[in-house]
């Protein structure tokens, strides 16, 4: 089984809201399309994170997977969160566009909790289109980021710090 | 935590230098974010037609996350976008869906008496 293709959640979100003859979109599909974007945003961190630190050779379905399927499946969304507060913010020391990157991380993380657990809240299908556009530009961003920052952002997203003895 | 007032004012001038003509106005309400947090809900109302490019959404996330940090404002900007057409076709698709739903409560509730009545 390879790794989810963040690709392919972003492309879910879209089909999610497509027109219908039946109407606008349900607020249940609006509700998964955004959860669809964030884990987009997720997994694009977690398959980088476990290719640079664990290699891309050793995903799955190498036999050799275990490790990479251990560094995948690290990565809490709390820490994640935290990670991207301080990396985000005007003092650091990350360039613009790996900024540009964990800010929009925040903000579809606290889209997508809403829309999974907030019954008050009501979507039009903007909403999905601009959160959308926002993680493709943000995967960009990355990108755009150089390889020492990629991995430095990486790095403190997969080895949580912990207090000395 | 900055007054209410205050941050729209501050939200207020971030939206029109990012967007100029084509902000309409823009409405803050508390929230919470997904740990718990106080979180702050900004919805930008944009003129009719109006679609933000990739760099423009982040550019006013992130020039709001920094004006509002800046002013002491601890709380994150939840930002999202619409128009005054969208708010009311919204609205209008609320009431549908209530309507519908107390009249399936209504039936359900006429059935329920059938039944009883048959027991």
């Amino acid at each position: 089984m390879p790794v989810p293709d963040y690709r392919h959640l972003f492309e879910q979100a879209q089909n999610l809201i497509a027109p219908s003859a039946a109407g606008p979109p349900r607020q249940v599909d609006l509700r998964r399309a955004i959860s669809a974007c964030y884990y987009g945003l997720f997994h694009f961190i977690a398959a980088h994170a476990a290719d640079e630190f664990v290699g891309a050779t050793c995903r799955p379905p190498s036999k050799r997977s275990a490790p990479y399927v251990r560094a995948y499946r690290s990565i809490p969304h709390g820490h994640l969160k935290a990670i991207c507060g301080q990396g985000s913010g005007a003092n650091s020391i990350f360039s613009s566009p790996l900024k540009n990157f964990m800010v929009t991380v925040l903000d579809a993380q606290d889209k997508r909790h809403s829309a999974d657990y907030d019954p008050s809240v009501r979507y039009i299908t903007r909403n999905v289109t601009d959160l959308l556009t926002e993680a493709r530009q943000a995967v960009d961003d990355f990108r755009a980021g150089s390889a020492d920052e990629r991995r430095r952002f990486l790095a403190m997203v997969l080895f949580q710090q912990t207090k000395g003895k | 935590m900055v007054i209410l007032h205050e941050i729209e004012d501050l939200c207020r001038d971030v939206c029109q230098g990012r967007l100029g003509a084509r902000f309409v106005r823009v409405a803050l309400a508390p929230a919470i974010g997904s740990d718990g947090e106080d979180t702050l809900a900004v919805t930008i109302v944009l003129t009719e037609g109006t679609a933000l490019t990739g760099r423009e959404l982040i550019a006013v996330l992130v020039d709001l996350q920094h004006a509002l940090t800046a002013r002491g404002e601890p709380r994150f900007p939840v930002v999202s976008y619409t128009t005054e057409q969208e708010l009311t076709e919204a609205a209008a698709d609320e009431a549908r869906e209530q309507q519908a739903a107390n009249e399936a409560a209504i039936d359900a509730a006429i059935d329920a008496d059938c039944d009883a009545g048959r027991g």
